[in-house]
């Protein structure tokens, strides 16, 4: 299989324009531009706004650049994921914030991808216990992607430390975000199935010596959006 | 048995209709690699339809003929998969699509040697091991020949009686095939063995100019492909039938426009 394999792979190399063109060039176009609009079709529907950020010329460069490495998974949603993780080692775009960008969307199709269980609803209440459901995502990002301004001038926007709760509503069928302070986020990971909600509300009231009753005004709220959107278990 | 009659492939642009619309394909065909992960937006309806209508599983990712090893882990996936939703069906592309684990996601065109028919059959018969279940191969559409010592006919023949897999015959890949290489359709499929054949596909294709068709699956089918259909069906072949539409998808009333079409020519 060596003459075959030989065949096959300097085929590929010329179709990904790794190696110049030695045979009929139409038919080597074609596959050159096959190849190129899947994974054009597939990146520009995973990262719509960094596709607005760059020009076409950049985008299209950074697949061929993509293509010379190469895909890994024969699933084809999932090489969005390979992409983003090609980009974010890529230093000449001059975007601080790309890491950011790319995982904040790329976060919303695992999402989706996702199979969510069915939930039977109940009314919230504080004697039961409560854990932070497996199909909610926590991130942490050094810029502010999530903000609704963020993509018209990126620049505006100052380096620190923002926590983003992601989870999937099964009404609106739509993957929905909040920013989150790093109290709740700890209060959230917290949580055991082996304490009522009140008791988990007791323990943060003592570690952090705050009346109880004023953290539960502060947290009620909270905790029961996050139960009617199944972000609480 | 897949059915002796007529399918569609199943297209997330319209299979939210299938249930508002009287007339319905005897049969559906799918991609497992696009619901193997499916959009939470799409598993209720995926899952009413999988149980209510026959499936046929038709790959994209397998690459029978690329030089790395069978991916074990990909082909567990596709039988759990295969099994929890009870499809029997499985069907794939004489063509390879990935090379040095690298993945093209494009069906490219093989060598057409004895070397690759024997290799070929070995990686079927660990594939149908895995999946427990025998597979059909499609005849791939090509713009390129990289290197041939067989005619094409003889490359798809020795493959499908030596491996054991049954022939997915694409009519569609046949007609453009022989424009763009310049060969006769009908003597192509004179030398096809028809009783190797599961079932069969057609589809739309693009009139790039009057060198080159190319296989998109983006229009409806051409009369001329009908008319090698006919010819196909003249030549005692009655097995299933697949009407593929991947690009510019219409809505579900036109492609069941075209799907009745499908079925008179058929029947």
């Amino acid at each position: 299989m060596k003459l075959e394999q030989s065949i096959q792979k300097r085929f590929i190399d010329t179709i990904t324009k790794q190696e110049p063109l030695a045979m009929p060039s139409e038919a080597i176009e074609i596959y050159t531009e096959l190849i190129y609009y899947r994974f054009l079709e597939v990146f520009e529907k995973a990262y719509p706004r960094f596709k607005k950020m760059v020009s076409e010329e950049t985008f299209d460069k950074l697949i061929y650049d993509f293509l010379k490495v190469g895909a890994k998974t024969p699933i084809l949603w999932r090489v969005s994921g390979e992409f983003k993780d090609f980009l974010s080692h890529n230093n000449d775009l001059d975007m601080p914030f790309l890491a950011d960008l790319l995982e904040f969307e790329f976060l919303e199709i695992e999402m989706f991808m996702q199979k969510y269980d069915a939930h039977t609803k109940s009314a919230f209440s504080l004697q039961k216990s409560y854990t932070l459901s497996k199909e909610a995502n926590i991130r942490h990002f050094s810029y502010p992607v999530h903000h609704p301004d963020f993509d018209a001038n990126p620049e505006a926007f100052e380096c620190g430390e923002f926590t983003v709760l992601f989870y999937y509503n099964e009404k609106s069928e739509e993957v929905l975000y909040e920013e989150i302070t790093p109290f709740i986020e700890e209060f959230l990971l917290s949580l055991s199935p082996n304490l009522s909600m009140m008791q988990s509300i007791e323990k943060m009231a003592e570690v952090y010596e705050i009346e109880k009753d004023e953290l539960l005004e502060i947290l009620l709220p909270v905790l029961e959006h996050f139960h009617d959107e199944n972000i609480l278990i | 048995m897949i059915p002796y009659s007529c399918g569609l492939g199943l297209r997330t642009e319209f299979m939210h209709d299938v249930y508002a619309n009287d007339f319905k394909p005897s049969w559906f065909e799918i991609t497992p690699e696009n619901w193997m992960y499916m959009h939470a937006k799409h598993r209720k309806i995926f899952e009413r339809i999988v149980s209510d209508f026959e499936i046929v599983a038709h790959g994209l990712s397998l690459s029978i003929g690329s030089n790395t090893p069978l991916d074990k882990k990909f082909l567990t996936d596709l039988k759990s998969f295969l099994d929890e939703y009870e499809i029997e069906y499985y069907s794939e592309h004489l063509s390879f699509c990935s090379l040095d684990n690298k993945q093209m996601y494009e069906l490219l065109p093989l060598p057409m040697t004895e070397n690759m028919v024997n290799y070929i059959c070995d990686r079927v018969d660990v594939v149908q091991n895995i999946l427990g279940r025998s597979i059909a191969l499609e005849n791939a559409s090509y713009y390129y020949v990289p290197y041939a010592e067989m005619e094409e006919t003889d490359f798809i023949n020795e493959v499908i009686k030596r491996s054991g897999a049954k022939l997915l015959l694409d009519v569609n890949n046949v007609f453009v095939n022989s424009h763009n290489h310049k060969f006769d359709p009908k003597a192509f499929l004179d030398k096809i063995d028809y009783e190797n054949i599961a079932y069969m596909h057609i589809a739309g294709h693009m009139e790039v100019s009057e060198e080159l068709f190319i296989d998109t699956h983006g229009e409806k089918v051409k009369d001329a492909v009908w008319d090698l259909l006919e010819y196909v069906k003249e030549g005692g072949v009655d097995k299933p039938l697949l009407l593929e539409r991947d690009n510019d998808v219409p809505d579900y009333a036109s492609m069941m426009q075209e799907y009745k079409y499908m079925q008179k020519i058929y029947s």
